[in-house]
């Protein structure tokens, strides 16, 4: 009863006009970062900085959550229609996305990720207001032992399954693995693999690889595959309303998306972990699995809420112990000190009032944001009924400017299309390019916190089978090969017997 | 005729200020943080932007473009190719010349115009609340049973202040340095959430990263590498009382691109000195737990030689120096 009575006065605080309109602009700005691959919410939110010397603190912190939560929606919109995922979350987005586009679905599945972002986001503010405290205090059992398993765990579920081919699957992650180890080893401070050439020192970023692993690479498939039907090829905008049985199709991978999504969202690396678990549970409990990759609405709906939840949940460790997890919460947190604040174990209780406009201005913010991403449906599906010859150009401008936002080099565009390439030929080979992303996301994080794990070991491997969350995620994972083996021999000996 | 001489006064005063054509500055100033938004660095430019503005000491803007990558290499090596030019300054730190001992790159301090240092913030070891160790001395003492037996946490990769914060006070107390367990996390956001969870038995990082937990009672921290205590951390003993030898500061110093045309070393070494003067500054740096450590260029280059030359001796113990070339 008291949360809502403090949520009500929040809820009256962010709807004065100077807040409401805080919100909105910061709402329209991060979903055009969202869209612009290469700008993410961070940098935008750092640009704001200067702005908030002349609005309150109350009304800036309100526009930098629009811009971090209008991100995340923006995020679908170029991963569904020009399969250029903006950022490792919605890698998952456009692997289904995008087919559906192809298959004039492009509408539908804009508007379940607009609205599975909506569920995710809403949903995930609610537990943030619930249970941010007691899943702080869980986020912190979490060391390098749990991380690596969890990892791992993160990898076998959401890799083997988008392929086939196991042995394919395994090869593209370990292409992506190679590629993580790019840049300064975070345990020695050396160089591996640089050769010398400063801009891979801080090795390869995840956007650089996933622009050019979907992007150029689909354009490179389209220059190779396209002969003779120049010209008048194009998708087809088709309808943008789901059906009845579409929208049955959702519900369930969007609550499950917006558990998992928020989850993770405490935890390092959350936004992009919470997409991929999302996607991967789906397939597996999924009757139909053969049909993710080439166009499952669920795929689209889970990872999407998924990666919105996490928002709510990234906020927690900011909040409730001053720990920024994220370069985004890095960049609030600076905000939050400017004005003298100090997010730490008390702020929740010293600055309640100013904590609950906030906590409800993401109610607000997430309103808005269908209100304003759900008619912008119509309009952009449009971009679909541009001539394939004419669109895949554009396709390509966009993803090296992309590339050139990161950090206006030069270097990283020519990276763009060096990955373009990688994945063209591994696609040509029959090799599923999804696992490399996964690979490459997934892959520092894997390698340093086993490395941190034995460092910090006193009884060396062992310490993964001790320690009870690490043993419970590798269990998990071995359920999940031995699964998959055992189906696999029922399907040969079903295949011999027929 | 009293008119006629006030009128002429008039004259004389409007034409007095008459800019010389090529009066410094006649554009905007790139302000270059070697780090990423949300960086300490990053934080210093935004800053000192702000307190530019809220002194009304910019005669021209500031255009903060930060040029992190590189572990802030890209931030020197953009500075290289503006040599001679006087419209760029970097913000950076010790590791202008850490990068350079171990190899990362191949611009020392000869390839940079050092303005001033304007910030320090001291170096902790901290452990939870409920951790056997009430003293860095038992910390010390466990380490001379056996150097492997602690592993410490530091928020970067080595070599970094965050490590040298380990290295320095073990070498002091003739521990050998080169058997320490030292492992780095991803940012002090990972760190802080690695000791606050009980995973790092003793971190090292900077204040302002934990002061949050520090004053909630969740971490204690064991000792400091400031000269004097904090009076920030009344309760916390510096190395020296400690008796142990050291001193570490991690500071954030400006600086031009290699030779700065004087005027401009000349405009900007005054600058920074009024803005360290003002109150918004101090403000500023009290909000962010940032100690004042203001140093005019002279002071700063002494003092950038005498570390190079300690960190070179350390990295050698470590073995992270490079091959000379």
């Amino acid at each position: 009863m008291e949360i809502l009575t403090q949520l009500l006065a929040g809820l009256g605080g962010a709807m004065t006009g100077a807040n409401l309109l805080a919100c909105l602009v910061g709402c329209l700005l991060g979903t055009i970062v969202g869209v612009l691959p290469g700008i993410g919410p961070s940098a935008t939110v750092a640009l704001l900085i200067p702005v908030a010397y002349v609005i309150t603190p109350t009304s800036s912190l309100i526009m930098m959550l629009g811009v971090y939560a209008g991100a995340m929606y923006g995020g679908a919109l170029t991963s569904i229609l020009v399969n250029i995922p903006g950022e490792a979350s919605s890698v998952m987005t456009a692997v289904d996305g995008y087919q559906m586009a192809k298959q004039g679905k492009g509408g539908v599945a804009l508007v379940v990720s607009q609205v599975g972002s909506f569920i995710g986001g809403t949903l995930s503010i609610v537990g943030l207001m619930l249970i941010a405290r007691p899943l702080a205090d869980f986020a912190l059992r979490f060391g390098p032992a749990e991380y690596f398993s969890l990892m791992a765990f993160a990898l076998v579920l959401a890799s083997t399954l988008v392929s086939d081919s196991p042995l394919r699957g395994i090869i593209g992650v370990v292409v992506g693995l190679l590629v993580a180890t790019v840049g300064t080893d975070l345990q020695t401070g050396v160089p591996r693999f640089a050769f010398d050439i400063p801009e891979l020192l801080d090795g390869i970023e995840d956007v650089i690889v996933i622009i050019g692993v979907f992007g150029v690479s689909e354009v490179l498939w389209y220059l190779a595959t396209s002969r003779g039907r120049e010209g008048t090829e194009k998708m087809d905008a088709g309808r943008w309303k789901p059906t009845a049985a579409e929208w049955r199709q959702s519900g369930w991978p969007m609550v499950r998306g917006t558990l998992v999504g928020f989850f993770t969202g405490v935890l390092a690396a959350g936004a992009s972990l919470g997409s991929f678990l999302a996607y991967g549970l789906e397939r597996r409990l999924s009757r139909t699995p053969e049909r993710f990759g080439k166009g499952a609405i669920e795929g689209v709906a889970s990872c999407e809420t998924a990666n919105n939840a996490s928002t709510g949940g990234a906020l927690i460790p900011l909040l409730t112990l001053g720990i920024p997890l994220s370069g985004t919460t890095a960049v609030l947190l600076s905000v939050l000190l400017m004005y003298g604040l100090r997010p730490g174990p008390n702020l929740m209780v010293e600055q309640a009032g100013l904590m609950w406009t906030v906590i409800a201005s993401m109610y607000v913010a997430n309103v808005l944001l269908l209100i304003l991403n759900l008619p912008a449906v119509g309009l952009f599906v449009q971009i679909l009924k541009i001539p394939l010859t004419f669109l895949m150009p554009i396709v390509l401008v966009f993803a090296s400017v992309g590339a050139l936002a990161l950090n206006n080099n030069l270097f990283d565009i020519g990276l763009v299309f060096a990955f373009g390439v990688l994945g063209f030929g591994m696609r040509w080979l029959g090799f599923p390019t999804v696992s490399v992303v996964l690979g490459v996301v997934l892959g520092e994080r894997l390698e340093q916190s086993l490395r941190q794990a034995l460092m910090m070991s006193d009884n060396g491997p062992l310490t993964f089978v001790t320690k009870p969350i690490s043993l419970f995620f590798l269990l998990l994972t071995a359920a999940l090969v031995g699964l998959d083996l055992l189906a696999r021999r029922r399907g040969h000996q079903a295949g011999e017997a027929a | 005729m009293v008119h006629r001489l006030a009128l002429s006064l008039a004259l004389l005063l409007a034409a007095l200020p008459a800019p010389s054509p090529a009066a410094y500055p006649t554009q905007p100033i790139e302000l270059i943080p070697a780090g990423d938004p949300g960086g300490g660095l990053d934080l210093h430019a935004r800053m000192v932007e702000m307190v530019f503005q809220q002194e009304k000491l910019a005669d021209k803007p500031f255009t903060v473009i930060n040029k992190g990558a590189g572990g802030g290499n890209a931030a020197t090596a953009y500075m290289v190719t503006k040599k001679g030019e006087g419209y760029q300054l970097q913000i950076n730190t010790n590791r202008v010349l850490l990068n350079a001992l171990k190899g990362t790159t191949k611009h020392t301090l000869k390839d940079m115009t050092p303005i001033a240092r304007l910030t320090a913030e001291y170096e902790i070891w901290v452990v939870r609340a409920d951790s056997p160790f009430k003293s860095a001395r038992d910390v010390i003492a466990r380490l001379k049973e056996n150097p492997a037996s602690i592993a410490f946490g530091i928020g970067t990769a080595p070599p970094a202040t965050d490590h040298l914060n380990v290295i320095m006070p073990a070498k002091a107390s003739g521990i050998d340095v080169t058997r320490l367990k030292v492992v780095a996390f991803r940012g002090a956001g990972d760190l802080a959430t690695q000791i606050l969870g009980g995973h790092v038995a003793v971190g090292s990082t900077s204040i302002s990263e934990l002061i949050a937990n520090i004053d909630a009672g969740k971490l204690r921290p064991l000792a400091v590498s400031a000269p004097h205590r904090l009076e920030r951390m009344k309760e916390v003993p510096t190395w020296k009382e400690l008796g142990v030898d050291v001193e570490l500061a991690h500071w954030r110093g400006v600086f031009g691109p290699p030779e700065m045309p004087r005027e401009a070393q000349e405009y900007w070494q005054k600058k920074f000195a009024q803005m360290a003067g003002t109150r918004s500054w101090k403000e500023a740096l009290a909000k962010n737990e940032l100690m004042d450590a203001f140093a005019p260029a002279e002071q700063f280059q002494k003092e950038l030689e005498r570390d190079n030359v300690q960190f070179r001796e350390l990295l050698g113990t470590l073995g992270m120096l490079a091959p000379a070339p």
